[in-house]
């Protein structure tokens, strides 16, 4: 690659990271973000102490004390967010600084949990970076930035990408995995590798567990292909190579020893956390109007949120390129010569179908949250591992349409014409959406007001919430104690470590509160009406909105809007 | 341009892929900037304010645009009261009003309108970004009195005796009854709800009530968790003067359940009773007589056009 398109991937690389730490300031907590953050603090606080007292961390008393926090995922970002946390957290800078406040750092620059977020934040800007040059390695710079752009500019996967989360993270960590896997079939080093890649990846989140599986079918159908249309003998070597040997011995043990949580008892925890995946809680999930807290979801699930939630012109320049991409492969000439061997699977000269890859790989994530026997997870966190590869796709059939349409004169202008208005979609999506993009749905659907309308989810992460904040400062006297609903109360914490919780309003139970969040859902009416009965009104105070669509409100007892109904 | 030597040997597909992309693009982009921004701001709340609160004096206001419902408490008092938010069915609203951001009718409307011949819409006015639509039934039934309202007028008891009343709530032997809003089928309710031991039996009596030609009600079960951890039914029965009119067996998958007898016009006791087979739920902890599935029931005597 060129040295200015180096310097170009760079560039957009850190302009993701830095995009993401100023804009999601705005993005409150989510749920789940609360747990790992006094994880991340938990594991922070051994790693410290592993520095200190090598053999005091060591002990299994102290590895269980401090790895016992959300144990249900690997260690391994949330090691990574408590070690940002530690190192750029600034103090608040109230005066009246609360009774647990977060302590300044080596690099103070960050309120604690934006902090927190950085290392996934980093991710994403190497996501962006590998993608923008995978995307160059294919059609140049336009094909680059169209392949980065179609990832990183999606409203939901914008959202994601800056929280202190696994989401975004292990998407990239499969890039990383799957351009480690096709180096692996003709490199002895990078076979070698694979193994701990996967171990890492794994480390992660549970998702990259699978891709050994993904790669076998992938490999199954190089070997295949070759003997069928290149009349290849199938070598010895070839039967269990190099880069699957290096996943079955190496990828465990490296996943084991990037959790601590593990060490004492490897196999029982093992099943546990394998366990926990498989009997997953079932989350309420509206679709189409309906509520589901029960399997099965219908197996049409994440086909319509991902049609919903990506611009169609993107999807079906994706689904172009993986055509296009496995047509090609078709078509290559098959070299009935190669060696492949125990090192070397599939030499350069082999068949590598990167179109297949590319499409087990895009359609993997989302074929398994369909099956009616898997848990329900939520929303469409769940398959952004799929994306990557999409962007990938896309930039291939972009590549190939305009090798095939020459275009000469003033239209040799016209492909980055139409990178810019293929992005722009996606990137107005993610503009008007911008901190709630998990409430945000395509233009062909209405965005958020079409998303609604048809009944799908609105935002279930007690996140849309900061605003509302102002609201409650202005109106914390008398004191306010505060129902929080469904914002986590580790999330709640996280706020008033960092001074940003009004005073004189702590969480209480609704029977007990003269104030009350609401996050609106449609199984949510339960709490609303609650609400309601307790606090003797119907109507609140504030309601924050994307583009008119209710996401949460605020009530208050005593305010001159809330009045009993009649 | 496209090179003329190289036209002949270009397929066709990679022109019909990029027109198809445009064509999506640009239908993305025009649609992104109309969705992509609010329709509706505090401007249009003022404009419709005065004329719903006007409407109001003549009938319920409800909204067609349901997922508005909160922003539309906060902005406009009549949407705030529970003939707004939460009405049995629609079947005695002479006229009433609702409010719309582009619809006039919504699928909760119709299902409010139960067997009811569809609502005439008379006007549609144009306020803003909202319309305010008027409807007129005027084989609306006559609302004779309701079950709900007084409740000082109401005798509660159960196997033990006479329940406590304080307020809305009558505390009993072996249970409760709360007149209270619950979510059923994921919509607000008001309603008796009954929380009561295993077979226990609820009486709620009224005993000089005017009747109509029809008794009118609605069984449902307060909230979705508890419906998703029992399935029990309550065993409901209607007695005017004694003598039982009506009695149904009522599970929680009928939703909000309509009811109908037909009564003796003039004042008369009537009594409710309902039968409360399971009291609790089944949980991950196991069976949870705490955890209430709890039956809510609203009835009203209703003079109905022959």
């Amino acid at each position: 690659m060129p040295r200015r398109a180096k310097l170009l991937a760079l560039a957009l690389g850190l302009a993701t990271t830095s995009g993401l730490g100023i804009g999601h300031t705005a993005v409150g907590y989510v749920r789940d973000e609360g747990s790992y953050f006094e994880a991340a603090r938990s594991y922070a606080s051994w790693t410290s102490l592993l520095v200190q007292s090598p053999v005091r961390a060591l002990s299994e008393r102290a590895r269980n004390e401090h790895f016992s926090p959300n144990h249900e995922h690997p260690a391994l970002m949330k090691l990574a967010f408590g070690m940002s946390g530690r190192v750029f957290t600034r103090a608040p800078d109230d005066a009246e600084l609360p009774s647990e406040h977060a302590n300044a750092g080596m690099v103070p620059l960050f309120v604690e949990g934006a902090a927190m977020r950085l290392p996934a934040q980093i991710l994403a800007g190497v996501g962006v970076a590998t993608l923008f040059s995978l995307g160059h390695a294919m059609g140049g710079v336009l094909a680059g930035i169209l392949c980065a752009g179609w990832f990183i500019l999606l409203p939901h996967v914008w959202f994601h990408a800056g929280l202190a989360c696994f989401d975004v993270p292990v998407a990239v960590a499969t890039l990383l995995a799957a351009i480690a896997y096709r180096k692996s079939l003709g490199n002895r080093g990078w076979a070698i590798a694979l193994g701990p890649i996967i171990g890492i990846a794994a480390s992660i989140k549970h998702n990259a567990a699978f891709l050994p599986l993904v790669f076998a079918v992938h490999y199954t159908g190089c070997l295949v292909w070759s003997r069928a249309r290149g009349g290849q003998r199938i070598r010895l070597g070839q039967m269990f190579p190099a880069p699957f040997v290096s996943m079955l011995v190496l990828a465990l043990p490296t996943f084991v020893l990037l959790w601590p949580w593990l060490w004492s008892d490897p196999a029982g925890r093992l099943w546990q956390y394998l366990q926990f995946h498989r009997e997953h809680a079932y989350y309420n999930i509206e679709y189409l109007g309906r509520n589901y807290n029960l399997p099965p979801l219908p197996i049409s699930y994440p086909w319509v949120m991902t049609f919903a939630t990506v611009p169609i012109a993107l999807l079906v320049l994706a689904l172009a390129g993986l055509v296009l991409r496995m047509r090609d492969d078709l078509r290559e000439h098959v070299n009935g010569t190669h060696a492949g061997t125990f090192w070397a699977p599939l030499p350069n000269n082999a068949a590598k179908l990167d179109g297949l890859l590319w499409s087990l790989l895009a359609m993997f994530p989302i074929v398994l949250i369909s099956l009616p026997w898997i848990p329900i997870f939520g929303g469409t966190k769940h398959w952004l591992t799929a994306y990557p590869f999409f962007a990938i796709a896309a930039a291939h059939a972009f590549r190939r349409i305009t090798q095939c349409l020459a275009l000469t004169g003033w239209l040799r202008f016209a492909p980055a014409a139409a990178v810019a208005l293929l992005l722009t979609p996606s990137a107005m999506a993610t503009r008007d959406s911008h901190p709630y993009g998990m409430s945000q749905y395509g233009p062909l659907l209405g965005g958020p007001r079409g998303g609604t309308r048809l009944g799908l989810v609105r935002g279930f992460w007690g996140h849309a919430v900061l605003p509302l904040l102002d609201t409650l400062v202005e109106h914390s006297q008398p004191p306010r104690p505060i129902y929080l609903h469904d914002m986590h109360e580790l999330a709640h914490k996280q706020y008033v470590r960092e001074g940003r919780w009004p005073q004189d309003t702590p969480p209480v139970p609704l029977q007990r509160a003269r104030a009350a969040l609401m996050f609106h859902e449609l199984h949510m009416t339960t709490y609303e009406v609650d609400v309601w009965n307790e606090l003797g009104t119907t109507a609140p105070v504030a309601v924050l909105e994307l583009d008119d669509v209710p996401l949460t409100s605020l009530y208050l007892v005593g305010h001159a809007n809330a009045r009993a109904p009649e | 341009m496209i090179a003329s030597s190289k036209a002949s040997k270009t397929p066709a597909w990679p022109r019909v892929l990029a027109c198809l992309l445009l064509g999506l693009t640009l239908a993305e982009l025009v649609l992104g900037m109309f969705v992509y921004r609010s329709h509706v701001d505090d401007d249009d709340w003022d404009a419709v304010r005065e004329r719903v609160e006007a409407a109001a004096a003549e009938g319920p206001v409800l909204l067609a645009t349901s997922w508005l419902s909160p922003s539309a408490r906060m902005q406009l008092r009549p949407m705030r009261a529970w003939s707004s938010i939460a009405p049995p069915d629609l079947r005695t609203f002479s006229r009433f009003f609702v409010v719309g951001l582009n619809e006039a009718w919504s699928a909760e409307l119709e299902h409010d309108r139960e067997d009811v011949r569809p609502a005439e819409l008379v006007a549609s006015e144009r306020l803003g970004a909202l319309t305010l639509h008027t409807y007129e039934q005027p084989m609306a039934s006559h609302l004779v009195a309701s079950l709900l309202e007084p409740t000082n007028e109401l005798r509660v008891g159960d196997d033990h005796g006479p329940c406590k009343n304080s307020g809305d709530t009558w505390t009993c032997k072996a249970g409760r009854v709360q007149l209270r809003a619950v979510e059923i089928d994921y919509r607000p309710r008001r309603c008796l709800a009954v929380t009561a031991d295993d077979g226990t039996v609820i009486r709620i009596v009224r005993d000089d009530v005017e009747l109509g030609n029809v008794l009118r009600g609605h069984v449902g079960f307060d909230d979705f968790n508890q419906r998703l951890r029992s399935d029990a039914p309550v065993e409901v029965s209607v007695a005017v003067d004694g003598t039982i009119v009506g009695r149904w067996l009522v599970s929680d998958v009928q939703g909000w359940w309509p009811f109908a007898v037909a009564t003796p016009a003039g004042r008369h006791e009537l009594t409710i009773t309902m039968l409360v087979s399971v009291r609790g739920t089944w949980q991950t902890r196991g069976y949870q007589p705490n955890s209430a599935h709890e039956p809510c029931i609203e009835v009203r005597a209703v003079q109905e056009p022959s």
